[in-house]
């Protein structure tokens, strides 16, 4: 498998190949932040490729001062975002969370419901976020980042994520108590 | 005076090395005392843990996917790229036919531009006599 440097360096000059392994690197990743934001809709997998087209359109300048996969985190989460906002404008709902399927503000603990997957659920449980706190789960809690690079990718102060994150997880618990 | 809700904001910051110091001793010690708020930690745990077991989605169909719309990206930049090119070529040869017209008349006037020179009387005369 080509490392990733070298992988960059030859898609840059060209090489389909290498790009396409890039691709198979990063798909995971990228497409895990984009659902983790839309739900898993159609048009998530939509915005997902359109991440790697903004890679390669942006490869010749990528000087890799920033790792790959922050740099995709990046445009995941900004094409995400405008996705949410084309959403709004629209006033479409297509979010997960209004799709066919359990309503998740429990309020007795015995309506669990029993087939309901804790994974689902969760995933449920993030469209009922703020884009924004959303944004902040995503890259702490699916992707891993530390709170300094999430500052980083978002461009907010350290102490906003360490904020964000506390209410909404406080949130998540509190819609997911019957699951956890 | 601490209050459920700074322990309940405690404990959602309590994750990884985050919670240092003071903050630490405090929820370490108020984890001590009670049962509801190691139930609400026990929660936030199974929490993050749901978060990192969710499998990241892959596909060969994807990457085949994505390949094609960057090959027909790269195909409908193509003849933008030409205009800029011929647009480019375009203002040079401007260029160089103002440069040359300047060159041969000494200005930018009109019968430079069109290459006739102004017909002054006594040239209608001679022109008269030539037939």
């Amino acid at each position: 498998m080509l490392q990733t440097n070298d992988g960059i360096e030859r898609a840059k000059r060209g090489d389909t190949r290498a790009f396409r392994v890039l691709v198979e690197q990063h798909q995971g990743q990228v497409r895990a932040t984009v659902r983790s934001m839309l739900g898993a809709v159609p048009e998530a997998d939509d915005v997902a490729q359109e991440v790697f087209i903004r890679l390669h359109q942006a490869l010749p300048d990528f000087r890799g001062d920033a790792k790959l996969s922050t740099y995709l985190s990046r445009i995941a989460i900004n094409l995400s975002l405008n996705e949410l906002k084309k959403r709004k404008r629209k006033g479409r709902w297509l979010t997960f969370a209004r799709s066919d399927g359990p309503e998740l503000q429990v309020e007795d603990p015995s309506a669990r419901p029993e087939r309901q997957d804790l994974q689902d659920a969760l995933q449920r449980a993030m469209q009922q976020l703020d884009p924004e706190f959303r944004a902040v789960v995503t890259l702490r809690l699916v992707e891993g980042y530390s709170v300094k690079e999430t500052a980083d990718i978002l461009g907010l102060p350290q102490g906003t994520i360490a904020s964000r994150l506390a209410r909404a997880q406080q949130k998540l618990r509190s819609i997911l108590e019957p699951w956890l | 005076m601490k209050d459920e809700a700074y322990y309940q904001g405690l404990l959602a910051r309590s994750f990884d090395e985050e919670l240092v110091g003071e903050d630490r001793a405090d929820l370490e010690q108020a984890l001590r005392t009670s049962f509801e708020l190691r139930q609400q930690a026990d929660q936030y745990r199974k929490l993050r843990e749901a978060f990192r077991s969710v499998p990241a989605p892959e596909s060969s169909a994807f990457t085949d996917a994505v390949m094609q719309s960057v090959k027909q990206a790269a195909a409908d930049r193509l003849p933008v790229r030409w205009l800029y090119w011929a647009a480019a070529a375009s203002v040079a040869v401007i260029l160089l036919a103002g440069v040359s017209v300047y060159w041969s008349a000494g200005s930018f006037s009109h019968d430079a531009l069109v290459g006739v020179s102004e017909l002054a009387p006594e040239d209608a005369v001679t022109l008269l006599q030539a037939y």
